[in-house]
């Protein structure tokens, strides 16, 4: 009986991604009939809306519910991995939620895909028969892998009750479920790293080498950076899903869970968030590797607003976080006694926030530009990198002190150094400080060669080191610490589920933004240098314009994703209704 | 609780709004339009040349990326606004024709690389930036007349472009 | 109109310490806010003021912040949503409601409408170079200068220094000062009338900056002689050599140099 249902499970989901492939083909070779052959140089015309706002749309989307399911297996498999160590059913319990979800939203995935696989071909004939060309045979892999993906996934979701005895195998099933997830994640890289930074083909766009087309220059970083954005995501998208369900409960235990849940995963997403920047950074120095004038193009020219735009929503994500952690403190027995440094914190964090905000030049009014000149002599000094550097380290510094005050707020240290150990911690934390605004201030009598290469690497290893010393020192001294009172699950104002739920809108509209950079980046090509866009989009609409899409690509995300959380609720209700009834 | 999800789609719908607000109404709107290809007739007068030389430079070059036009500390490649002196200075000491010196700067530059500066200008005649030789010719007389003698005209000076475009090309092997 | 700002900044600090005497979040909220918008505000005392700009974006950075920073303790976010709730739920408080719905809101609603709509007649703004780059040749009545390398002839006749500085002196007062000022600061009684300003003498920006050359290039060309990038149209420097010689306007650059302490870059 029980095998049965893995069986099933599995042939469903085959069936599933056959069908729609089939459907994808099918559509292709019918379109390719109905449609009026595409204009010379290339291309058909979506109605409406123009095919670059249609397929800007499907593929973000795609993206992110590719990231979703691509970023979820990788902490619910460390979770099952805990809870089998640990024996925490807690934690089972949670990592089955998290394979729900990513297994739900691969139907989603897949249609999304499907539908801009269908798409691409007949909106940009020219474009795509370029790309099949080049990197045809890793489309031919993608399918295979995206076969053997689903298999392991539905086997690993299907199979999860009955394996309950046999962890060990199922753990590893987890992570050979991760390792396809990898391979298609490189897979797709390889694509957007070919359009982006091309090489092994010929200036005019023959094929010299296939492997070299595949290992651009932005291939790995590119890689990375998204296998980590996607943990990030993924674990916010667990976060929003925790609140919706903390937020519509009826019960105590269901929103202590709920609760514990959201905490977890906001966690998870913040922690592999502190790697971001450092990844980001790389992948930033291969494309000025590849080609100083797209760098500097993407850092300082056509798209340098959209860095005060980051600032504006990663200092948003980070009030929200540190907000949740603030209000968190609520519900520890003992919290209180911490409030008066949430004080110092709120004002470090506001500080920060300001600095990094803080644009280098302004629109002006005439007014004002007669009197101010080219730069203010504030606004010109906070606006530089210098400043802007320092401020992320000491507002991320600042987050993981409210992160550290909630984790001890209910216990008492019982060691006997409880109080050099406390005198250790001010001194860490002040002195990592003050030496990162020194090095800030450095900065500024650097040339910026000095201060990208050498300062900011040295600025950040400080603050990585910091942490990681501030970590061991409360594990250290927080073993076997007194126990003022279990943390209250459950008992959270609704607002702070408003701040988990901004922290996760908040990415994804970052993810959105940054996707257009990254694609933006390109300029009037469909592979730099290689082939020209000659399309009537090829040009790069105002910021505006491209934030109505965002905003557009975020809200159907989360529509759909809603609708999934909706549909997995109703389920779990009628489920248990079923169940109640029998009993 | 009843509603709690529709409260939750307002959150996600207000914030997104007030991106949406943001994006339009805080951040400079203009669009980046792909540049046209100019054509330089035979012919063309010296002032001519100049101004096609100076648009190309801000446009379809994308000098301006790298390029500051005034000397600031800190910049990345020389600046514009003395850059024919320079370039007269740099062809005296490798006893080059000055001509000669500012093709071999536009389609070869890694060949001389004035001191201070890194190697990281690309050919501009290759792809991305992809100047055809007119442009090239155009932008030349332009950098020239910083600070210098024009001495390039279209089409007398192909000759010397065509010969340091094939030295390029010699040096790549493709 | 700046001299209201500390006034509305102390204000803001009044009201902030009294609520929190009494307790009162949603008053010290507003208090804080005021504040702060205060200060920056009046930081235009001090030094070039905030852009307009930048004051909207932090102060809605601000208002999100505190909104967050009032509601983390229970406590005290039901103290701030005290006020809010007894103007909308108390019998007492009934005159209160009506002014704020009828009177407050249409007024706030009509003030930030008339603020958007009213015209202003200021041209748009486009960066312009101040000191472009002269050519590297000129004609001065005809006649063909090389403006590279081109020097002060005067300069050398060191004997007659102070008699040249001082022809240079009478030339200014009778072609310059009307709109470079009494102390070449750029504020003579003609100034403000134009768009951009005058550029003053004194200080280290200007002609400090500046090869002689450059000065006698723009003072005998004028607007006319700016290129596309500097924006001819907004100039109003006139053509010194329709009015003077050459060696009148050698003599007015030495007297501006000599009267502000400057030195002609070389």
């Amino acid at each position: 009986m029980a095998e049965v249902s893995v069986t099933k499970g599995l042939i469903k989901g085959v069936v599933k991604l056959t069908v729609l492939l089939t459907v994808g083909f099918v559509c292709l070779f019918l379109f390719g009939k109905i449609l009026s052959a595409p204009t010379e140089d290339g291309y058909r015309f979506f109605p409406m809306l123009g095919s670059r706002v249609w397929v800007w749309i499907i593929a973000q989307l795609h993206l992110n519910f590719a990231a979703f399911v691509l970023g979820v297996p990788i902490f619910a498999v460390s979770m099952e991995f805990l809870s089998w160590r640990r024996t925490d059913d807690r934690l089972d319990r949670i990592a089955y939620d998290f394979t729900k979800l990513f297994t739900l939203a691969y139907t989603l995935t897949a249609i999304a895909g499907t539908v801009l696989m269908v798409s691409l071909p007949l909106l940009y004939p020219k474009f795509m028969g370029h790309l099949m060309d080049i990197l045809g045979p890793t489309w031919w892999l993608y399918i295979v892998v995206m076969y053997g993906e689903v298999l392991v996934c539905y086997y690993y979701f299907y199979s999860w009750h009955q394996m309950k005895d046999k962890k060990g195998v199922h753990v590893a099933i987890g992570v050979l479920l991760n390792f396809m997830g990898l391979t298609m994640l490189l897979i797709t890289s390889s694509w957007v790293g070919y359009m982006t930074t091309p090489g092994g083909v010929s200036e005019t766009g023959a094929l010299i080498n296939r492997w070299a087309a595949i290992k651009t220059y932005m291939w790995i970083p590119l890689s990375l950076h998204r296998l980590v954005a996607n943990v990030v995501f993924g674990a916010g998208i667990a976060a929003a899903y925790a609140a919706y369900r903390f937020i519509t409960s009826e019960t105590d235990e269901d929103r202590a869970y709920y609760d514990w849940m959201g905490y977890t995963s906001a966690m998870i997403s913040i922690g592999f968030s502190l790697i971001l920047p450092g990844i980001g950074y790389l992948l930033g120095v291969e494309i000025y590797a590849y080609n100083e004038q797209m760098g500097i193009q993407l850092m300082g020219g056509f798209f340098a607003w959209l860095w005060v735009m980051q600032a504006i929503l990663i200092g948003a994500i980070l009030m929200f976080v540190n907000y949740y952690l603030w209000i968190s403190l609520n519900k520890m027995p003992g919290g209180e006694r911490y409030f008066k440094y949430v004080k110092f914190l709120f004002i470090i964090m506001l500080l920060g926030y300001t600095v990094w905000l803080t644009p280098h030049s302004v629109a002006l009014s005439l007014e004002e530009a007669r009197r101010i000149g080219a730069y203010h002599p504030i606004l010109g000094n906070l606006g530089v990198m210098a400043a802007k550097n320092t401020a992320v380290v000491i507002s991320y510094l600042a987050t993981f002190l409210s992160f550290a005050i909630f984790k001890m707020s209910n216990k008492e240290p019982v060691v006997p150094w409880a109080k050099a150990g406390n005198a250790i911690r001010i001194i860490l934390v002040l002195g990592s400080s003050v030496a990162m605004l020194g090095i800030g201030v450095y900065s500024y009598m650097v040339t910026s060669a000095v201060r990208v290469k050498v300062l900011s690497p040295i600025q950040f290893g400080i603050f990585f080191v910091t942490i990681i010393a501030l970590f061991i020192l409360d594990n250290m001294m927080y073993k076997n610490a007194k126990i003022i009172g279990e943390p209250r699950w459950g008992k959270m104002p609704e607002r702070s589920q408003y701040a988990l739920i901004g922290i996760t809108v908040t990415f994804t509209w970052l993810m959105a933004m940054m996707g257009y950079m990254r694609s933006g980046g390109r300029q009037y090509w469909h592979v730099y240098g290689i082939m020209k866009d000659t399309s009537p989009d090829a040009y790069l609409p105002t910021h505006g314009y491209a934030a109505i899409v965002c905003s557009t690509v975020t809200v159907l995300f989360f529509l759909f994703i809603g609708l999934l959380f909706w549909s997995i609720m109703k389920l779990e209700k009628a489920q248990a209704a079923k169940g109640g009834a029998k009993a | 609780m009843k509603g709690g999800g529709l409260k939750l789609l307002a959150v996600v719908i207000g914030l997104n709004i007030f991106f949406t607000y943001i994006g339009l109404y805080f951040l400079p709107q203009s669009e980046s339009q792909p540049p046209k290809t100019i054509k330089i007739e035979k012919g063309v007068t010296v002032d001519e040349l100049l101004s096609l030389g100076e648009e190309i430079s801000f446009s379809k070059g994308q000098c301006m990326v790298c390029h500051p036009m005034k000397a600031e500390t800190g910049m990345r490649a020389p600046a514009i606004s003395t850059i024919g002196g320079e370039m007269v200075k740099s062809a005296k000491e490798r006893n080059m024709k000055p001509e000669a010196y500012v093709f071999e700067a536009l389609v070869n530059p890694a060949e001389y690389v004035q001191k201070g500066f890194e190697n990281m200008m690309p050919p501009i005649h290759k792809s991305p930036t992809s100047l055809n030789e007119g442009e090239l010719i155009a932008v030349a007389a332009f950098l020239q007349s910083k600070g210098s003698q024009v001495t390039v005209s279209y089409p007398e000076s192909l000759e010397a472009l065509k010969e340091q475009i094939a030295k390029e090309a010699k040096k790549g092997g493709s | 109109m700046l001299k209201i700002y500390p006034v509305l900044a102390a204000v803001g600090l009044l009201i902030s310490i009294v609520s929190v005497i009494r307790k009162s979040s949603f008053f010290n909220f507003l208090g804080i806010l005021i504040l702060l918008f205060g200060l920056l505000k009046s930081a235009g005392l001090f030094i070039p003021p905030f852009p307009g700009q930048v004051i909207t974006m932090y102060m809605a950075m601000s208002i999100f912040s505190f909104l967050i920073y009032f509601s983390i303790q229970e406590e005290t976010f039901q103290a701030f949503l005290e006020p809010m709730r007894a103007v909308l739920g108390d019998e007492d408080k009934k005159i209160l409601r009506v002014l704020i719905v009828f009177i407050a809101l249409p007024l706030l609603t009509g003030f930030i409408t008339y603020t958007k709509v009213v015209p202003v007649y200021e041209p748009p703004v486009s960066a312009r170079i101040v000191h472009p780059e002269p050519p590297s040749q000129m004609e001065f009545r005809g006649k063909t200068i090389n403006v590279i390398g081109l020097e002060n002839p005067l300069r050398k006749d060191t004997a007659n220094f102070a008699k040249n500085v001082e022809d240079g002196k009478k030339i200014y007062y009778q072609n310059c000062f009307y709109c470079h000022g009494d102390d070449l600061d750029g504020k003579g009684h003609l100034a403000q009338a134009y768009n951009p300003l005058p550029l003053p003498f004194r200080g280290g920006d200007t002609i400090a900056q500046l090869p002689e050359s450059f000065v006698f290039w723009r003072v005998s060309k004028g607007w006319r002689g700016l290129p596309a990038g500097s924006g001819p149209w907004n100039s109003s420097m006139p053509s010194f050599e329709d009015f003077l010689t050459e060696e009148e306007v050698w003599k007015v650059s030495m007297f501006i140099y000599e009267a502000t302490g400057n030195k002609p870059r070389t």
